[in-house]
């Protein structure tokens, strides 16, 4: 990986960044009506819309009211949201680790549970169990997480009992300490299997490609040739060399894993950045749902860029095109 | 799972014609994905004449389990599912298509040019299409429908403008390695305009290319529009699959085919979709190269 | 301050007694002695007047049937006096009939003065975010959940039973349902309505149905006729007084009583009750509900008939068309919910005597706007929560000066002069033998003129495990004051 390389992958931040900017800021000024409603929503009072009219700057020119959009974004500061009485960012800071929670319990799975799949699957080609990991997977990964995720409350949390319905804790018990942790970690099965479930699709079928390419390679026969055992080839060579695609792909899965998250979170009643926005909708909290957009939008692009830095890093004949 | 493919494998379409369409009908996936995406397609382009029923009246007592009468049932209101849901195909269809014409139009015109001309143009296309590429659409379009309102044009114009990234970069790639070769050389020394080589020559060799990225396109845009009306935003005046789920949440216990239609249908769509793209991409190449390739975007 | 019975009877709750004086014109509290905020301060007189002069004036409910603020122009109350630390006196300037009615903790909870030194309860939101009652519980904290604790220094002495609650906020209602049937919850606020009858065989439960609760009572779903041209606001009433000038035009369909008629004959108000209530809840008899049992007055309401509907559109003048469509309209609702719901159903039965209708529907705020501010609408549906007298939430669909740019007060720019005399007469009648004359002859007007169309009286639903038990239901806020749970 060469300082070039970084330098010119650093630079691209700049237009995608420029770009989340324009395009939100257009939105606002391009939705009917007066932009302080989309702005603020409607169901201010004049103190409020006074006060956010002049947060941004609404009253003067187009290019400066930019200007003061670009500058507030910069400092995390969106205002206030009128129907929570507090900093954007704050509410936001309240939501985001239960939906950091599933979304990192969701990834775990998914690279475990897939890479394990795929990799067993690529033992035999077109073998029986790699012909049924395929078939799940591609059903999977078509699914959507949305109704899977009420199929699961319905069928697995009520009709089996093994695992709570909703929520994050249970509402009785006031738990503490490890006690929290293990009633929080059971609340946390269920939502983050139907989360990862598309995710495990993916990797699996990444996993298994990788592998089987990886298998038919020269440097596999000869290690073969060499009297090397099969599973010995396919977890020290094969398996770690087929794990690049996967990187890169789920790096860039962020915002599809956050989507997915949101409805899984609305079925669930997981107290996530799902029912923040979810409220926010149904109340016009502009400014909160501004808010989530650019904070996914952002994560979006650091994701791209820490995914690709690190790939570069790991193989080497990666160059920039 | 066509994600996978696309990252995996540089589409080229070197093979001849014939047996790309044979290696293509030779797999069952291939076969069945072009089954699964002509019933939708039929579903939705002949919807009038195949629903039984006006998808929005009241055609039967509320509740009513699938029978001769209602092979889906009815819903809460005594509508027919079937029609509900074939009506449901024209919709996904039409935002499907129109969504697959903007994005085409521009990822097609975007990829060539760059492509074709290279240089400082290529150079600034490609940031364009990177700025648009770190776009989230689903939350972006969560923003339009809460600042514009939830009409179905509204989102079709926006998932229009931001789906075509990966379609140009797929473009510009297969445009990169037509250039070169001989056929357009012979058109170039004929004194074919540019346009003329990019339209006549370059284009109609991209095309199966294309449909990879298109047809992957579409089942993440059925997705796209059925979780946001899932969530109660999308248009209650457009019959969808997605409106169909939500309405369906409140009667999962009494109604499970309201539930479960709907459901069925999106996965067939998607499913259908992500096959053809799937078997368009393995046709194209029968040796699957790997390199570090295009990334999916995000939703 | 006045708790309300069952059958909406006043009895002393934070007034420990009251004088009615000068024929009605004059009402004396006396506050209990010794009641106590969260915080520790003392509950006075002054939070009282307070609670009046700086807060319910925002409320729609208190606002046009009392008249704040007081001594405004039109309005009967001319003060309201903390005469003494537990002394309250409300002057009316002509008797004012339902002011018991509307004291309770459902449609005047009182808030403490001392936490808002700069009188502005509408807009702190710093101290609305820490509030303080004199309930029985009290807030510890919202996080995930929110969480009540036991105020150890309630009035009611013994009171409340229970150490805590803990609230939670459920997106979807089948989760919620889920949950309460799976044992997860002790009490349940509002089920999914179409599981009523398995959730009611289910012994470990007990569901009960209340017509009044929190927020409102006498709730009545109820569809209203823009009799102005869509987006006209012509002499609409704005928040700061004024009257946009002007003669606005009338509606091009729903002006004449006629189409109202034959919309009112093609709605098929059992299949409301039916399927969307799940049977909970009963056909609306009259424009008033028939939880305000003295002035209900049973009407003949245009019964579902489609013939008559098709015969009165064509007599209207208004045939049919191009694939049977005689016109098209558009219908607002709140939405996403079950009122986007009546609003399907209404297009599927209006469908079938040729009115196109188109459902549109936003969030409370964008409804708001769009139907009572800018007027951007032909038919739009209403959960009118009518309170215990007419004049709390009755008036306010019916009364020309309520014709306002303010949400939820008068949806149809319905005006007369006949029905303005009417309902200031019935306000003044402090008898209700006397003032229930008045509303079945506002009832008989309501019918003829047809400008709303009352379709189902709802009922709010809850429902608790069957270990707990001791709620009470309707009528008060105080729902689990006396509740407790094994």
């Amino acid at each position: 990986m060469s300082a070039w390389y970084v330098l010119r992958r650093l630079l691209q931040v700049i237009p995608a960044v420029a770009a989340i900017l324009v395009v939100t800021f257009l939105a606002i000024h391009l939705a009917p009506g007066d932009p302080i409603a989309a702005l603020a929503g409607e169901g201010g009072d004049v103190g409020y819309y006074q006060f956010m009219r002049e947060k941004f700057g609404l009253d003067r020119p187009l290019l400066q009211q930019f200007l003061t959009y670009v500058a507030n974004v910069a400092q995390g500061d969106l205002g206030n949201s009128y129907v929570q009485g507090r900093p954007v960012m704050d509410a936001i800071a309240q939501r985001l680790p239960a939906t950091l929670l599933l979304m990192g319990a969701a990834v775990s799975v998914a690279s475990i549970g897939g890479v394990v799949l795929g990799a067993l699957a690529a033992r035999r080609p077109s073998g029986p169990f790699d012909v049924g990991v395929s078939t799940t997977a591609l059903v999977g990964y078509a699914v959507p997480v949305f109704w899977l995720a009420q199929l699961a409350t319905l069928f697995i949390a009520f009709g089996t009992g093994w695992f709570p319905i909703q929520g994050m804790t249970d509402l009785r018990a006031n738990y503490s300490g490890i006690s929290h942790v293990l009633d929080v970690a059971h609340h946390l099965v269920l939502p983050a299997f139907v989360l990862a479930v598309s995710e495990v699709a993916l990797v699996s079928r990444l996993t298994r490609t990788g592998v089987v390419q990886e298998m038919s390679s020269a440097y596999v026969t000869t290690a073969r040739a060499n009297g090397l055992s099969p599973s010995r080839v396919l977890f020290r060579h094969a398996l770690p060399n087929a794990m690049l695609p996967v990187v890169t792909v789920m790096g860039t899965r962020l915002g599809y894993l956050v989507s997915g998250a949101i409805l899984v979170e609305t079925v669930f009643a997981w107290p996530g950045l799902g029912r923040l926005l979810l409220t926010a909708t149904q109340t016009n909290d502009h400014p909160v749902l501004l808010g989530l957009v650019l904070l996914v939008a952002f994560s979006v692009v650091a994701a791209n860029l820490v995914t690709d830095l690190v790939t570069a890093a790991i193989d080497p004949r990666i160059r920039y095109d | 799972m066509t994600d996978t493919a696309l990252v995996l494998t540089e589409v080229r379409p070197r093979v001849r014609r014939r047996r790309w369409l044979r290696r293509f009908l030779g797999t069952g996936s291939g076969v069945l994905g072009l089954v699964l995406t002509l019933t939708v397609l039929v579903l939705g382009v002949f919807a009038e004449s195949i629903a039984p029923h006006d998808p929005f009246r009241a055609v039967g007592g509320p509740f009513q389990p699938p029978s001769g009468q209602h092979s889906m049932g009815t819903d809460d209101l005594g509508r027919d599912l079937f029609s509900a849901v074939v009506a449901g195909a024209r919709t996904s269809m039409t935002v499907v298509v129109a969504v697959s014409a903007i994005s085409a139009a521009i990822g097609l015109v975007v990829g060539a040019v760059a492509g074709y001309r290279g240089g400082l143009v290529d150079d600034g296309l490609m940031r364009v299409t990177e700025m648009f590429q770190s776009v989230p659409r689903f939350f972006l379009a969560l923003l339009v429908v809460a600042l514009f309102g939830s009409g179905l044009s509204n989102l079709i114009l926006l998932l229009g403008v931001t789906s075509w990234p990966l379609l140009a970069r797929v473009v510009r790639t297969e445009t990169l390695s037509l250039r070169e070769r001989e056929f357009v050389g012979a058109a170039r020394a004929l004194g074919a305009s540019n346009a003329r080589i990019v339209i006549g020559h370059i284009l109609p060799h991209v095309v199966p290319a294309a449909l990879v990225i298109i047809a992957l396109m579409g089942s993440r845009v059925i997705l796209l529009e059925a979780s946001l009306s899932f969530l109660g935003l999308g248009d209650p005046n457009a019959m969808s699959w997605g409106l169909l789920a939500n309405n369906a949440q409140s009667f999962m216990r009494v109604a499970w085919w309201m539930a479960v239609f709907p459901g069925l249908a999106i996965l067939v769509a998607v499913l259908g979709l992500n096959l053809l793209s799937d078997a368009i991409n393995n046709a194209l190449n029968p040796h699957v190269r790997r390199r570090r390739g295009d990334r999916p975007q995000p939703v | 301050m006045i708790g309300l019975d069952a059958n909406s009877n006043p009895y002393p709750d934070l007034a420990e007694s009251w004088v009615i004086a000068d024929g009605g014109k004059r009402y004396e509290f006396k506050l209990r002695p010794g009641v106590k905020w969260h915080d520790g301060r003392d509950f006075n007189a002054g939070d009282v007047k307070f609670t009046f002069d700086h807060a319910l004036r925002g409320h729609s409910r208190t606002q046009s049937s009392m008249g704040l603020p007081a001594g405004s122009a039109g309005s009967p109350l001319l003060y309201i006096e903390a005469a003494r630390s537990d002394l309250v006196v409300f002057q009316f300037n002509r008797p004012y009939a339902p002011l018991l009615q509307q004291l309770n903790v459902t449609e005047a909870p009182i808030i403490p003065a001392h936490r808002y030194p700069a009188n502005d309860p509408l807009t702190n939101t710093a101290a609305n975010r820490d509030p303080k009652g004199t309930g029985p519980f009290m807030l510890k904290s919202y996080g995930n959940d929110v969480q009540f604790v036991r105020n150890p220094n309630y009035h009611r002495r013994d009171l409340p039973c229970l150490d805590g609650m803990v609230e939670r906020f459920f997106p979807s209602n089948q989760t919620a349902s889920l949950a309460l049937e799976g044992g997860e919850l002790d009490w349940s606020w509002e089920v999914d309505k179409s599981r009523l009858g398995a959730l009611r065989a289910n012994r470990g439960l007990s569901v009960v149905g209340v017509p009044r609760g929190t927020g409102g009572g006498n709730c009545l779903m109820t569809v209203g006729f823009n009799l102005l041209a869509s987006g006209d606001r012509r002499g609409q009433r704005q928040t700061n007084g004024s009257v946009i000038a002007g003669d606005p035009a009338p509606h091009p369909h729903f002006s004449d009583v006629r189409v109202r008629k034959a919309v009112a004959h093609a709605l098929n108000r059992q299949a409301y009750l039916d399927q969307i209530e799940f049977g909970q809840g009963r056909i609306a008899a009259a424009p008033m509900h028939s939880g305000i049992g003295f002035a209900h007055a049973p009407q003949p309401t245009p019964p579902f008939n489609l013939a008559e509907a098709n015969r009165l559109l064509d007599e209207a003048g208004r045939p049919r068309g191009p694939g049977g469509i005689r016109f098209s309209v558009d219908f607002w609702a709140i939405g996403p919910g079950a009122q986007v719901t009546y609003g399907n159903l209404l297009k599927a039965q209006l469908a079938e005597v040729g009115i196109n209708v188109t459902v549109r529907s936003g969030p409370p705020g964008t409804f708001g706007t769009s139907v009572f501010v800018n007027r951007t609408f032909d038919l739009a549906i209403v959960s009118y929560c009518q309170g215990d007298d007419p004049q709390i939430g009755v008036r306010r669909q019916y009364h020309s000066t309520q014709y306002q740019a303010v949400p939820f007060t008068n949806l149809t720019a319905y005006r007369t002069s006949e029905m303005d005399g009417l309902w200031d007469q019935a306000s003044a009648q402090v008898d209700p033998n006397v003032s229930r004359n008045t509303y079945r002859r506002i009832q008989e007007v309501a019918v003829r003129d047809q400008p709303y169309l009352w379709l189902v009286e709802t009922e709010f639903i809850r429902a608790h495990r069957a270990g707990c038990s001791g709620f009470n239901y309707p009528n008060t806020g105080l729902f689990a004051e006396t509740a407790f749970c094994k």
